[in-house]
């Protein structure tokens, strides 16, 4: 990972007086938004006025109230946001990307498709919408990767018929081509119950669609994650000791939840963060560096899993 | 009347779940051994043409050498039990790792492509053969905790069931690099 004091460098060198531009077209936005939000409010009271004596339902009207000028605004935020947010992406994340290391590819449109995310086998729920953005590709140290950001969701119903989406997941999926040669699938999820209920645990994740359970000689890891695979062997060649421990300093690390997976020769790694990443914020400074920090700590980390997961050790069987 | 046909009734089925489960692990256990065995047995087969390619060169390695293949000769002469070949296990590994550590002070041997590609070969069942030992381990001790505890270990002794020995893990094979270290250089 690139030092601080070099991130420094390049954002007062090369970001900040793009940046600068783009700070005063979010103001800009920020203003008018501003400005539609109190007219749009004072428009409502004032039609409230106007039709308050022909008024039976004060509820259902409220309501309306609420809705129609929320759609209104939403709409115009989207209009304004696009064509902002496409820029932003060009000004400092394309640029970001690059610095990391300048081998890289960006996407802003682009993500990682369903049949991949499906592959990973990291999320077996059923889903019904399946979105992303901000697609990194590219060769770091000879080992092909990728990864986007990602957004599975199903479609759920209330008690009283109301439909609303639940995630399966959200975050950053990254895909890279693995070191060993191996048929099966071995998946590698975030351990909820052993921390409290110790090895009776065992007993409960044993009745996976995931595959068998397999118990790990290393306590940290089996802390931690839960494995189950479809070849007890094979799992251990694939997680080997080493590997182990480099996937507990990564969490460490990350201080994220990882789910990771061993499928079709390659590995797949799902991290889970709880917002959208690498959208600009209408009410948040651009220019802060802290901001742009933590978007390079976000993509740096992705890219550095090559090392630090030693990505690039070809087995002898894969030269 | 009632009462006590259900007790039977519910000793019998719980007899016959500790019964299947002792037997699962039971077949668990001599499945993964077949896994080992195959392996064990790739590496034996690998030997030969190790002992052909590198003996002409490392004369001071002889007695390594000639170790090696007794080890093999008695490993594959047939009638060896798991344990015994745990130790056989073993003792090959570490004289394998001490000839292939050897190949190093030897150039001719290192820019010759047959020693490489046997290298690789040796290197990948290693590892593979390192994965297998860790899972065998795994099903034995979760056999060997069965016929230990209560109430398996009633049924265990009616069933004339044996702890079994786990194949030794080379310390090189636990020990692992120090991360941070690698990070910082």
């Amino acid at each position: 990972m690139k030092k601080v004091s070099e991130l420094q460098d390049f954002f007062y060198e090369k970001i900040y007086p793009d940046l600068e531009f783009l700070e005063k077209k979010r103001l800009k936005i920020y203003g008018y938004l501003k400005k539609v939000a109190i007219i749009l409010f004072l428009v409502t009271i004032f039609f409230l006025f106007l039709i308050q004596d022909y008024i039976s339902d004060w509820v259902n009207i409220l309501a309306f109230a609420v809705i129609i000028p929320s759609g209104i605004f939403m709409f115009i935020y989207k209009m304004q946001m696009s064509g902002f947010t496409s820029l932003f992406k060009d000004e400092l994340i394309e640029k970001l990307v690059l610095f990391v290391d300048k081998n890289l590819k960006y996407s802003k449109n682009n993500y990682i498709r369903e049949h991949e995310y499906r592959a990973s086998s990291l999320f077996p729920q059923l889903i019904d919408r399946f979105s992303g953005d901000d697609f990194v590709s590219g060769t770091v140290d000879k080992v092909d990767i990728r990864f986007s950001e990602i957004h599975s969701e199903v479609k759920k119903k209330t008690n009283k018929g109301k439909t609303y989406w639940q995630t399966i997941f959200r975050g950053l999926l990254f895909v890279a081509d693995f070191n060993k040669n191996f048929e099966g699938k071995t998946v590698v999820l975030p351990d909820k119950s052993e921390k409290f209920f110790g090895s009776i645990s065992h007993f409960f994740q044993s009745f996976s669609s995931h595959g068998k359970l397999v118990k790990m000689d290393n306590s940290e890891f089996e802390r931690e994650f839960t494995i189950y695979s479809d070849d007890q062997i094979e799992a251990r060649y694939i997680l080997s000791h080493t590997l182990m421990d480099r996937i507990l300093e990564y969490k460490k690390l990350v201080g994220k939840n990882l789910y990771i997976s061993f499928n079709r020769s390659n590995i797949y790694i799902a991290i889970g963060y709880s917002e959208k990443l690498f959208e600009p914020k209408i009410y948040k400074k651009i220019t802060s560096f802290d901001e742009v920090s933590f978007y390079f700590k976000v993509i740096s980390m992705t890219v550095d899993i090559v090392k630090h997961l030693n990505l690039n050790r070809k087995i002898w069987s894969k030269r | 009347m009632n009462i006590f046909l259900i007790a039977i009734v519910i000793i019998a089925i719980v007899i016959v779940l500790l019964y299947n489960s002792l037997i699962s692990k039971k077949n668990q256990v001599e499945n993964i051994y077949a896994s080992v065995d195959t392996l064990l047995k790739k590496r034996f087969d690998l030997i030969p043409s190790l002992v052909a390619t590198v003996q002409e060169s490392m004369k001071h390695e002889k007695s390594t050498l000639e170790e090696i293949t007794a080890l093999r000769s008695s490993a594959i002469k047939g009638g060896v039990t798991s344990d015994q070949m745990a130790g056989i296990d073993s003792k090959l590994s570490s004289l394998l790792g001490s000839i292939m550590v050897a190949v190093e002070d030897y150039p001719e041997l290192k820019a010759n492509d047959n020693t490489l590609n046997l290298q690789h070969s040796l290197n990948e069942i290693e590892e593979q053969l390192s994965a297998a030992r860790r899972a065998f381990n795994q099903v034995v001790t979760d056999y060997n905790n069965a016929i230990e505890m209560f109430p398996t270990n009633i049924l265990a002794r009616y069933m004339m069931f044996s702890r079994k020995q786990v194949f030794a893990i080379n310390e090189s094979e636990k020990k692992n690099p120090n991360i941070k270290e690698l990070f910082s250089k």
